[in-house]
């Protein structure tokens, strides 16, 4: 499963081999709270909702946070995205809720990163063009 | 007595206007100082989250922290005033400097 086999992955996610050899036959369903920490072993590569059997709703809450939520009989699975995380977003008008559901807090983080180096890429170009004619101040020291 | 927030000239060097004093006082006798380089006018547009706009004796200024740099103590020049009334964008241009956003 993305990388994550045997032993060493039942063990980095918390659970029994036999288990996670039944999960990964296909033979037995995760908990919320184990496909949860499936995703985040793999990095969104294989995603809770997808371990769940489940089409990802998104909701958005105060505070900043925006969490990903999965109906899973009578519990649900939230994934947190990070106060700054979200402002960052918001700001370079990534849509959170689109990147959640395509792959997770992973695919949130990139498209966020994506945006940021369009947003300043000339700033960041500008920034190099400087330090290329004039070096750096601990050059000019011999601090480096 | 050297104080974080402090800002020197450094001796006429390239289009700054001088240093600010990065390093907290406790570590202000060090003979290596980290200081942040500010520059004549305010910042380019659209601005990057780590350049604080400075506001001294009626002029603009720019912080850079990607040129964050530790220098020797001794290569700084006369204290021309202080920025402590903008620490707080100072710390948060730091912050994002570590954290990305």
């Amino acid at each position: 499963m993305a990388g994550l086999t045997g032993g060493r992955a039942a063990k980095l996610v918390g659970t029994a081999q036999s288990h996670w050899s039944g999960i990964e036959t296909g033979n037995k369903r995760p908990s919320p709270g184990l496909a949860e920490r499936i995703e985040a072993a793999t990095n969104g590569e294989v995603t809770a909702a997808e371990l769940l059997g489940l089409n990802a709703t998104v909701s958005a809450q105060g505070m900043g946070e925006t969490s990903r939520t999965f109906e899973y009989e009578t519990q649900a699975v939230t994934v947190a995205v990070p106060g700054y995380l979200s402002r960052a977003a918001s700001d370079l008008g990534v849509n959170i809720e689109d990147e959640l559901s395509r792959g997770g807090l992973p695919t949130l983080k990139q498209a966020v990163t994506d945006a940021f180096l369009e947003r300043y890429k000339d700033a960041i170009e500008g920034t190099n063009e400087y330090v290329r004619k004039h070096g750096t101040l601990s050059q000019q020291f011999g601090m480096i | 007595m050297r104080e974080q927030f402090d800002l020197y000239d450094l001796n006429g060097t390239r289009d700054l206007k001088g240093v600010c004093l990065i390093s907290a006082g406790q570590y202000a006798n060090l003979e290596t100082l980290v200081v942040v380089p500010v520059f004549h006018g305010p910042p380019d547009e659209p601005r990057l989250p780590i350049h604080t706009e400075i506001d001294f004796a009626g002029h603009q200024y720019t912080a850079k922290f990607e040129l964050l740099a530790s220098i020797p103590a001794a290569s700084l020049g006369e204290k021309i005033g202080h920025i402590r009334e903008q620490k707080y964008e100072l710390k948060n241009a730091l912050d994002r400097l570590i954290a990305g956003y």
